[in-house]
């Protein structure tokens, strides 16, 4: 799957408070929840399950990007979430440095294999750093949805 | 790690001074204004004064943005209800709180209440009875300065004073295969005037070496006899103080050893002989010559000296021991006292704060960590922690040990697989899903260590 087929205008969002790592993830999983299709409430297990993950090891990959994941009971498709944060935060990555690029791979428990190549195309896309730049640059939700749309179109 | 302490008294307070040290954001909470200034003066933490159960009192401390709650008030009840504010207002990943009274944590009623639809506890600590496990693993080992417990104890990592005369003294380690055929064990660290030895095959163990192994716990004593004579099984203990440690060991060993436990205070002594079965009270104070040679004190094979003063421990285990009682156990809260007397008439010190504080770091570190125990006053670590992943999310699974780059000061000693032991050897090869134990000479280095077993961004 691509990230034009997990991404929607309405998971991408430039800013989301919080200045703590707990705090964001607590944020994202609400800001998810919000926009799941079926308005079921699943901002509690989002973020258990983001929070379970990163206990094994933090998806903070460096150069100021994570891309926090977890597998979720009841989901009914697989949902990416891409944010910008105005001020980064400690996110213990793996080079220590604070993250403001996040981009969350949720997907239903059952899930097979097939999100692990959405997961490479997500980490290729931010391992760039002229994509980084651009996204970076972006001033609203939309631009930053659209921006990494074309990143993916043009990689 | 942004972590919140509820209790600035030995509990909390040894704990922020641990967890201060290893760059974690500390916030010390507590009614007490004075003993919070105390604190503040010598560690880099925060501190909020305040009842730590109030919902506005934790606003204050930052409790929105941390990993971790630390409830260790000496009520169980602020503790119970802290964890509980702090889960349905703020979501907080990981609560802990002190339990002291078993009514709570009576196995009976315990799963039925400690849950998150009920008090959500995520773990539970009750310091007196981490004490107590401690000490009875210690008595059960004559001759061992430290016993800790890995995979539920089907593996033990034991440290010892090697003494000249025993099989493997002045022997190269490597000769101990062939000594012990029938045993795999593995020497994970040697301490030689303090100084920390990285074991070889070539290492030769020296008397007087302190020396750590591992091995399965059915095997410990005959990898013991090879570094020192062993000595015969404690049978009689004298036991002073009778408060929560010291009546929590009674109960614990009376049905195995000839027991006797001294105690100052008539009343609690009324309450010892009522719960206790075959232990004998013995109103008294324990630096009372008279009252220590009445009672036999030159046969004792081990005295305990477990009261809520390290003076009167220190004392009066310097006292029997001069009486001629063969080994002395020292409750020592102070670590400064700790330093000075272990090793000298006192055979082992045993500091109550270290003992909780290892019980507790298990959910600081990174990693899916299950156990972690502190080794000499807190230089060294040694901890059990689970293999996730697969060849490509994880830095170890699917290696041979010696293709593992191991941190400095670290030894993957040994693994426990599907409740099975195995010692490591330069061949094994390690699964997702064992238990790997990892001794660390240096505790600087544990981070190393977290980082070679946390999985990669890959790992979903």
């Amino acid at each position: 799957m691509k990230i034009s087929d997990v991404l929607t205008p309405e998971l991408a969002r430039c800013n989301l408070a919080g200045t703590s790592k707990k705090r964001v993830l607590e944020n994202l999983a609400e800001f998810i929840a919000e926009q799941l299709d079926d308005g079921s409430d699943q901002a509690e297990a989002l973020f258990h399950g983001m929070i379970a993950r990163e206990r094994l090891g933090s998806t903070g990959i460096g150069e100021g990007v994570a891309i926090p994941h977890c597998r979720v009971l009841g989901l009914k498709r697989i949902y990416g979430c891409l944010i910008k944060l105005d001020l980064s935060i400690d996110f213990d990555a793996l080079d220590d440095q604070p993250v403001d690029i996040i981009f969350a791979l949720v997907v239903p428990q059952e899930q097979n294999d097939e999100h692990l190549a959405t997961l490479a195309r997500i980490a290729a896309m931010l391992q760039n750093d002229h994509s980084r730049e651009q996204l970076r640059a972006c001033n609203s939700s939309r631009q930053l949805f659209d921006t990494a749309i074309e990143l993916e179109r043009a990689g | 790690m942004k972590i919140i302490i509820i209790g600035a008294g030995q509990v909390g307070g040894t704990l922020a001074e641990n967890l201060a040290r290893e760059y974690n954001d500390i916030t010390v909470i507590d009614i007490d204004g004075k003993a919070l200034r105390l604190l503040q003066d010598r560690l880099d933490i925060r501190t909020v004064a305040g009842l730590g159960s109030h919902p506005d009192v934790l606003v204050r401390a930052g409790i929105e943005d941390a990993d971790m709650l630390v409830a260790v008030t000496n009520s169980d009840e602020v503790n119970i209800i802290a964890c509980q504010v702090a889960y349905s207002l703020f979501h907080t990943p990981t609560k802990i709180a002190r339990i002291r009274a078993y009514s709570y944590s009576n196995p009976k009623y315990y799963d039925k209440l400690f849950n998150d639809k009920h008090m959500p506890v995520d773990v539970m600590i009750t310091p007196e009875q981490v004490v107590t496990d401690y000490i009875s693993k210690l008595v059960a080992q004559p001759g061992a300065l430290q016993v800790l417990d890995f995979a539920d104890g089907v593996i033990q990592l034991v440290g010892l004073r090697a003494a000249k005369n025993s099989p493997l003294v002045g022997q190269e380690l490597q000769t101990l295969k062939a000594h012990i055929p029938n045993v795999d064990a593995r020497v994970a660290a040697i301490y030689r005037r303090d100084r920390a030895l990285f074991p070889t095959g070539q290492t030769v163990i020296e008397d007087g070496d302190e020396v750590f192994f591992i091995a399965a716990k059915n095997n410990i004593r005959e990898v013991m006899s090879e570094l020192r004579k062993l000595e015969k099984p404690y049978q009689r203990l004298i036991i002073a103080g009778g408060g929560n440690i010291g009546f929590r060991l009674s109960r614990a060993l009376e049905g195995s050893y000839n027991l006797k436990i001294i105690e100052s205070s008539k009343a609690r002594c009324e309450f010892l002989s009522e719960k206790l079965d075959r232990a004998v009270v013995l109103n008294g104070s324990a630096t009372d010559q008279e009252l220590l040679l009445d009672e036999n004190i030159d046969k004792a094979d081990v005295f305990l000296a477990l009261t809520n003063d390290d003076e009167v421990n220190i004392m009066a285990s310097l006292l029997a021991k001069k009486l001629g009682t063969r080994k002395v156990m020292t409750l020592i809260s102070n670590p400064v006292y700790a330093d000075l007397m272990q090793g000298g008439d006192i055979d082992i010190a045993i500091s109550p704060q270290q003992a909780t504080t290892s019980s507790l770091l298990a959910h600081v570190r990174r990693a899916d960590t299950v156990s972690v125990h502190s080794l000499r006053r807190g230089a060294a670590e040694a901890l059990e922690i689970v293999v996730h992943g697969d060849e490509k999310s994880s830095k170890v699974v699917g290696r041979k040990i010696e293709d593992i780059p191991s941190p400095p000061g670290a030894t993957l000693a040994a693994l426990v697989r599907d409740g099975e032991v195995h010692i490591a050897h330069r061949h094994t090869v390690i699964k997702s899903g064992d238990h790997v134990i990892v001794f660390v000479v240096d505790k600087a280095n544990t981070r190393a260590v977290e980082k070679l077993f946390t999985v990669g961004f890959t790992f979903f």
